[in-house]
């Protein structure tokens, strides 16, 4: 118990000098100008430290999903002869309605395709109509603006080897493959594997087994 | 001593002032740096492993008003994210943040909130459509909301707001306007939540919720019980009995209430099951129900709505069906008490049982190239049942007296009815040419009791440029006329009408939406709208002392709505509106009364630290009319200003949120029936705290 007394007396000291100040008019009061001072010093002293104790790094969601859709094009293996990379094409991201991402896929684009042996592209749709044809790309993002349209899209693709993804709410439940969920403040996917075996798309055991949950709907 | 006393004491705001201004000095320097050294750059995301990445969290985004651009109509969207960062409660805060619509508590019976779009009001509102995930919340009698319903802020997904005529597609009453709650899926809340909220006037909150998929299963499941003294401070300083004995005015408003709200939602496979229920142990009437305060005047109800749908994707080649079985039970229980009891101990106690069930069809062809065809048809049945204690008036032997059942007698307010609703609805959304959408659509209502009403829509939009939509907007609604509006007999004061028409209104909008960057999003509408035959209750002549339902009045409006949205940077948001209305009562050639003929409101959301988070909120409401013959000066206009702080994680799995309502403690007045002639106090400066935690 002893040594505790040293540190209890500075603790005093310093009550009493905030008690001094505080009970002398107009030196240290909330309002008067050194109180700012006080407080700014103080708060800034504080904000390397917050900082340092942060560990907790944001991405923008838009940049964050679009990592996510590259990444799909690496975990799932097409069939031939869409297959892809090895023969040095690029892999095609297609986004079908008014594109959430805003410029992350085009940033996404640029940044990848300096590793040149990876490349991919995007081709942007536009709104969903009857003419299109949405089975030229490895993977088709479809965006929350053809929500009316996911039965229609869903047949144009139908036995395309066309990994869908979209963010639309009951993406699995309208024959989507993977449906990317907001979850605790972070992005994961639910998989729909009935669709994707449909389509003679291959899913690699990783995406799998930490997809959020997994589905087998015909 | 004046001098003295503002050296020594400065007011409080002045002393919160001295805080405030260097901690915002502080965080915007901190802030800037923060964002740059904070937000993980696409370089850094793609050199992540899968596992890594599921681990990084996202910033708040924009919510998806992308959607909204090319929908047939004027229509706002608020996110779960918009509820959680400006700390919204309930639905009616929510809905206070909607351009051209603003919550007023009712000045008739039972004080509950009512929402008056673009200057359509009336006492209960029927005039406004609240559904609950698709599902119409309204009572039979009054076509009313359920008196003192407080739909808690956290089982909502989304609220979608269609301002303007609905019943094209949505039928009766979809009339001001539609709101349209949906509750949270199983892929919205993920895991096991909960929070506990406590505040100023003895509220408190408890809720909980659970979202995950059982195989093929996807349930969710959430419950929220709220309770609330009300604030004792919205003093009335006067009501019908005067002031003082035998009068219990001044005192304050009776604004308690006791509510529990839940919702469960199954899907499978197509299939899916929602239940929704919540039960009002207790409302208060605020003034009471004849403008006198008395102490112990209450409303109870109970809400059970359910619904089973299935939907069938490809049924048909290009032809999706499906298909809703629909029930709903409404229990309304009120204990009217009319004067204090030691001045007259004269007591109501009138329930309304709703039983309603309802098959609706709707399958959705696109086999032709260009169009979008919608068809429906259904069917609903609506059945009333009511029961009556009371001790006065005609049936009651002795006046004043002990309580007499005069259910099933012809005393009774309201007798047991019933009505069927066929009805059939066609759309087609015809992409015409590049750019250019119309939407046209019809719904045809048939009632067994007073007849059928067809309702047209139609929409032009035309996508200019990219960043540039243009709506042209018509559309036409209707609004039967209610059991109650119907059938009341027997009333101290209203009385029904078998005669009446439904009201109809005819709208013409046009609805720009800019968003020059992905960042800003203006909006502008302007908007203009003529109804027919307003149900009213009108005086009848002397001497009764009666109100009948008539066809009474037209109402002729016009105005406007500018939004703004502007996300800052990642860390930053900027949202406001402001609405203007001018509504002519065609009867007086007056103002509609009451209802604010300018809006404007406003919030900033600042991520001014990792894992910190403030929202302010701004409202301004102006412009309000007294009705003909009430001489009471117009009622002034009121500011309020509310303040949110979030801290995310304060220790693992727990968030933490603080609160001020009213923070300048402004007097803010809602417009009273003139037997309250100082009209009605908003609460004051309020506080709440919050705690939630995530499994």
């Amino acid at each position: 118990m002893h040594t505790l007394r040293p540190i209890s007396r500075v603790f005093q000291r310093i009550a009493n000098m905030v008690d001094r100040f505080s009970t002398q008019p107009g030196r240290f009061k909330p309002g008067t100008l050194i109180f700012q001072l006080t407080l700014l010093t103080c708060l800034s002293l504080c904000y390397p430290l917050q900082s340092i104790c942060s560990s907790n790094q944001k991405a923008s969601e838009n940049e964050l999903k679009a990592v996510y859709l590259y990444n799909f094009l690496q975990f799932v293996q097409w069939p031939s002869p869409l297959g892809g990379w090895s023969k040095g094409n690029a892999k095609i991201i297609g986004v079908v309605g008014d594109s959430p991402f805003g410029t992350a896929l085009a940033e996404l684009q640029i940044t990848v395709n300096k590793n040149v042996t990876n490349p991919i592209k995007v081709i942007y749709y536009g709104q969903y109509h009857e003419d299109m044809n949405l089975r030229g790309c490895h993977l088709l993002f479809v965006s929350e603006s053809e929500k009316q349209h996911i039965g229609k899209i869903m047949s144009n693709v139908k036995g395309a080897p066309v990994l869908t993804v979209s963010d639309v709410d009951d993406f699995i439940s309208s024959g989507g493959m993977i449906a990317l969920v907001r979850e605790k403040g972070k992005i994961r996917w639910m998989i729909n594997r009935g669709m994707t075996d449909k389509a003679g798309l291959r899913l690699s055991a990783q995406l799998l087994s930490i997809a959020l949950t997994v589905v087998d709907k015909p | 001593m004046t001098r003295a006393r503002h050296s020594g004491n400065p007011p409080i705001f002045a002393r919160i002032l001295c805080f405030v201004v260097p901690l915002l000095f502080f965080l915007s320097v901190t802030a800037s740096a923060n964002q740059s050294s904070e937000i993980i750059k696409m370089d850094s995301l793609l050199n992540k492993n899968l596992q890594e990445l599921v681990e990084v969290e996202f910033s708040l985004a924009t919510g998806s008003p992308k959607q909204l651009k090319a929908a047939p109509s004027a229509a706002t969207v608020i996110t779960a994210e918009d509820i959680e960062r400006l700390g919204v409660t309930t639905l009616d805060e929510a809905l206070e943040t909607v351009p051209g619509l603003h919550v007023i508590p009712s000045a008739t019976n039972v004080f509950t909130s009512i929402w008056s779009i673009r200057g359509i009001y009336s006492q209960l509102n029927p005039q406004v459509l609240l559904l609950i995930d698709g599902q119409p919340m309204r009572s039979n009698t009054n076509g009313n909301k359920p008196y003192g319903l407080r739909i808690p802020a956290s089982i909502i997904s989304r609220i979608e707001i269609l301002r303007g005529p609905g019943s094209a597609v949505h039928g009766a009453d979809a009339f001001a306007g539609t709101i349209n709650v949906i509750t949270k899926s199983s892929s919205d809340i993920a895991g096991t939540r909960g929070g506990v909220r406590v505040g100023s006037f003895d509220s408190q909150s408890y809720w909980a919720e659970h979202g995950s998929s059982y195989g093929e299963w996807e349930i969710a499941a959430g419950a929220e019980y709220q309770k609330s003294r009300g604030d004792q401070g919205r003093v009335i300083e006067r009501d019908a009995l005067g002031s003082g004995s035998p009068s219990m005015a001044p005192g304050p408003l009776d604004t308690h209430y006791e509510e529990l709200t839940s919702h469960l939602s199954v899907v499978r496979n197509g299939f899916a099951s929602r239940l929704f229920y919540n039960e009002v142990f207790e409302s208060g009437h605020g003034p009471g129900v004849s403008q006198t305060l008395t102490g112990d005047g209450t409303s109870k109800g109970r809400q059970l709505l359910g619904s089973l749908s299935y939907k069938s994707i490809d049924i048909l080649p290009d032809f999706t069906a499906s298909a809703t079985l629909s029930g709903s039970y409404l229990l309304a229980k009120n204990w009217f008490r009319f004067f204090p009891q030691a001045y007259r101990n004269m007591v109501g106690v009138p329930e309304g049982e709703d039983l309603n069930g309802g098959l609706e069809l709707t399958g959705d062809y696109h086999g032709i190239s260009h169009h979008q065809l919608r068809v429906a048809g259904g069917m609903n049945y609506y059945t009333t049942d009511t029961s009556q204690r009371k001790n006065f008036g005609p049936g009651v032997p002795e006046q004043f007296g002990p309580l007499v059942d005069i259910s099933n007698t012809p005393y009774v307010y309201l007798e047991g009815h019933d009505r069927t609703l066929l009805y059939a609805a066609l759309q087609d959304e015809w992409n015409f040419t590049e750019g250019w959408e119309l939407t046209a659509g019809v719904r045809l209502d048939d009632y067994s009791d007073f007849g059928s009403a067809i309702n047209p829509r139609l929409a032009l939009v035309w996508n200019m440029t990219p960043e540039l939509t243009t709506k042209l907007l018509y559309g036409r609604a209707f609004r039967p006329p209610t059991f109650g509006e119907q059938h009341f007999q027997n009333n101290p004061a209203t009385l029904g009408n078998t005669n009446l028409d439904p009201e109809t209104l005819d709208s013409l909008e046009l609805v720009f939406d800019y968003r020059p960057v992905n960042t800003v999003r203006l909006g502008l509408n302007v908007f203009a709208y003529r109804i027919k035959g307003m149900i009213d209750y009108v005086a009848d002549p002397q001497p009764a002392t009666t109100k009948t339902a008539q066809n009474a009045r037209d109402q002729e409006g016009y105005g406007g709505e500018l939004e703004a949205d502007w996300k800052v940077t990642e860390i930053l948001r900027l949202r406001g509106n402001f609405a203007y209305q001018n509504s002519v009562d065609k009867a007086t050639d007056h103002a509609v009364p009451d209802t604010p003929g300018m809006k404007l409101y406003a919030d900033v959301d600042w991520a001014f630290l990792p894992r910190w988070s403030a929202a302010a909120q701004y409202l301004w409401i102006g412009d309000r009319h007294r009705a003909v013959g009430d001489l009471r000066a117009d009622i002034g206009n009121y500011d309020l200003v509310n303040l949110t702080v979030r801290r995310k994680e304060i220790l693992k799995h727990w968030d933490i949120s603080l609160a001020v309502r009213n923070l300048f403690d402004r007097s803010a007045l809602e417009p009273s029936d003139p037997k309250v002639p100082g009209d009605y106090p908003l609460e004051g400066r309020s506080f709440w705290t919050e705690l939630r935690f995530t499994f």
